[in-house]
């Protein structure tokens, strides 16, 4: 089949109407989930979104207002964000609770974030909208509208919207006021498509198989709108029930003859870790699994392509790529076809002490760096120190990007899009070097912490926190430790407290309101004296001195 | 199938979350552990069910509660 390309239509809903006139009854959804299964065709979903769009108009939402979808994943969410832009409408997904989560919690904890941005809508299941309201999340402009009823209404006609209007967005991990909504317009996604799709050779015989969720921008953009967009067929399979049963993933492979599964960098060792090969999960038709949305490691690459190399897995499959919302997704990748390693040994202290990449020295120890290719066309990317100066190529600093598919800046957050978005040029906090033209992501330089692909502020962790009981105020640090044997960052929290007696309860507690808040578990809650938390002499917690103090404190555990 | 006894069943538990043998009891929850996430309990489901010739269904794995809980129910399926 031709490859299609994604910048000739203004908006995504055009490019979806196109799809589904040239191939009405190609599966736009092969269904692997718990409780959907089945194939749901381009024009079955087209037709189905409509219905939902026709909902939200006939609820009274405001015209162009955010509509947020708290749905689980599944052909319903999605057919409710394709509904809602359709509709003129700006939908986002938002993570659900999961069943351990404390209800009471987590939705009182979105007050802060629904004050600020006054959702025209919420749509969810009847049960999980009682739960809002009950927790003060109603209000007289926000409209509730329950998931089930999109059948009853006339399939509406899409409204034809401009490249630069907003598309959606894509809202960060956590669930407080720190929570930001990246704005991207439908002309930005699709260029970021266009560039992407050439990177990778993609046509619309590709098939994305993915169990990531959706309100995450790989899922959303890599597993949903890049497929739709270039009439891809999606593989859909759930976040939890992959983390329990990792060989579904590769069972749906071989079953759909998948050819494109972007993962997480913990997701190649927790698939190494924990499936077992089988007859019934051939991978010879894949052409990339790509590692994303945390630094790759080249233990986790080798140890995945060892385990899987019975099933067909092959050293060219491997790709990397650095992507972000700010920039639709992808900034760089690597190419397919590429013969040999994607990465290089460097000398460790230059490094660490110089923060420069040289050529490893005689009987010195040497650094192995994950390369994640080159900048797609239509962005660039550059080096820059402290004071905003360009570094050469094999200098480490902070990473600008610049692009022609950049998010337009976070919804009702105006200072913040300002510090970061600026003349066109958006400072990432990560910090990277380029060498022979290739992008080395190698931390990052704010609080931001990666866990398992998912990004958290510190600041929140500590907040959250800090109000528990037994816990001095103000004196818990949270950082990020890497574990060889999860493939990714592991979350600490070292607390003050006066009373040892009381560790069990205090460490129960605090594990419980990170889970109930943000469902993440830490790693370990490190509960010291009173004086061992470290700040600055102005009073700031100093993340890095902490994190160092902890892995001496506790030393071969590590 | 290796025999179901409280204490193996919960030294396996504790081997793979890599805590003392002794934190774990019948009312151990992920909460008192520190690692417990979800990879780890995957870990955890996966290991019994192995050892164990057993299979859950999500909902179990979903729901239950403790480490008590997650025992009873190996006995239960091993039995059925």
């Amino acid at each position: 089949m031709t490859p299609a390309t994604a910048a000739s239509t203004p908006s995504i809903i055009a490019s979806l109407g196109r799809n589904v006139v040239r191939f009405p009854h190609k599966p736009f959804l092969e269904l692997e989930l718990p409780n959907e299964k089945g194939t749901i065709s381009y024009l079955e979903m087209w037709s189905q979104a409509r219905r939902c769009g026709a909902q939200l108009v006939a609820s009274g939402v405001k015209p162009g207002g955010i509509v947020l979808i708290f749905l689980p994943q599944g052909s319903v969410a999605l057919a409710y964000f394709i509904g809602a832009m359709m509709a003129g409408f700006v939908p986002s997904f938002m993570p659900l609770p999961s069943s351990k989560q404390d209800p009471t919690r987590y939705w009182s904890a979105h007050g802060k974030l629904f004050d600020r941005i006054s959702p025209a809508a919420l749509i969810a299941s009847e049960l999980h909208l009682a739960e809002m309201e009950a927790n003060g999340l109603a209000s007289d402009t926000t409209k509730f509208v329950a998931a089930n009823a999109f059948a009853n209404f006339e399939p509406l006609d899409p409204i034809a919207a401009e490249s630069e209007d907003t598309a959606f967005l894509q809202h960060s991990s956590g669930t407080t006021g720190l929570k930001k909504g990246v704005m991207l317009s439908h002309g930005a996604v699709l260029r970021q498509i266009e560039a992407y799709r050439e990177r990778l050779d993609a046509t619309p015989d590709d098939i994305v198989v993915s169990w990531l969720p959706v309100y995450h921008d790989m899922g959303l953009i890599a597993c949903f709108a890049m497929p739709m967009v270039l009439g891809q067929t999606i593989v859909l399979l759930d976040p939890f029930h992959w983390v329990i049963r990792p060989g579904t993933l590769f069972q749906a492979i071989y079953k759909h003859r998948g050819t494109l599964c972007w993962l997480p960098n913990f997701a190649f060792d927790h698939l190494a870790n924990l499936v077992r090969p089988h007859a019934s999960m051939g991978l010879g038709t894949m052409r990339a699994f790509i590692n994303c949305s945390e630094p790759c490691q080249s233990t986790s690459i080798s140890k995945f392509l060892e385990r899987f190399a019975s099933l067909g897995v092959k050293p060219s499959m491997m790709g990397t790529c650095y992507a972000m919302a700010e920039t639709v997704f992808a900034i760089s990748q690597t190419k397919l076809d590429r013969e040999g390693e994607h990465f290089i040994a460097v000398d460790r202290e230059a490094l660490q002490e110089r923060a420069e990449i040289i050529s490893p020295q005689p009987g010195q120890p040497t650094t192995t760096l994950v390369s994640n290719g080159t900048p797609l066309s239509g962005i660039s990317v550059s080096v820059h120190d402290a004071d905003g100066q360009v570094l050469p190529e094999g200098r480490v600093g902070e990473l600008y990007v610049a692009s022609d598919f950049l998010f337009s800046g976070y919804y009702k957050l105006p200072d913040l899009t300002a510090e970061r978005l600026r003349g066109g040029i958006y400072r990432t906090s990560d910090r990277g070097v380029l060498v022979d033209g290739e992008v080395y992501v190698l931390g990052r330089l704010d609080d931001l912490l990666i866990l398992n692909g998912r990004n958290f502020h510190a600041a929140e962790i500590e907040s959250l926190v800090g109000v528990v009981d037994g816990v001095k105020p103000g004196r818990n640090a949270a950082f990020a430790v890497f574990k060889v044997d999860s493939g990714s960052n592991e979350l600490i929290v070292a607390c003050e407290r006066e009373d040892p007696s009381k560790d069990d309860a205090i460490r129960a507690n605090v594990r419980k309101i990170i889970f109930d808040a943000l469902g993440l578990h830490p790693s370990d809650v490190h509960l010291v004296p009173p004086g061992w938390i470290s700040k600055t002499s102005s009073g700031k917690l100093s993340r890095h001195v902490n994190a160092e103090k902890y892995a001496l404190e506790i030393g071969g555990r590590t | 199938m290796k025999e179901l006894d409280f204490d193996t069943f919960a030294a396996r538990v504790a081997d793979i979350l890599g805590a003392p043998k002794d934190r774990i009891s019948r009312l151990t929850t992920a909460n008192d552990v520190n690692g417990w996430d979800s990879l780890k309990h995957a870990n955890i489901i996966l290991t019994v069910e192995d050892l164990y010739g057993v299979q859950f269904a999500d909902e179990d794995v979903r729901e239950l509660e403790n480490v008590g809980a997650l025992f009873d129910k190996t006995v239960e399926l091993a039995n059925s």
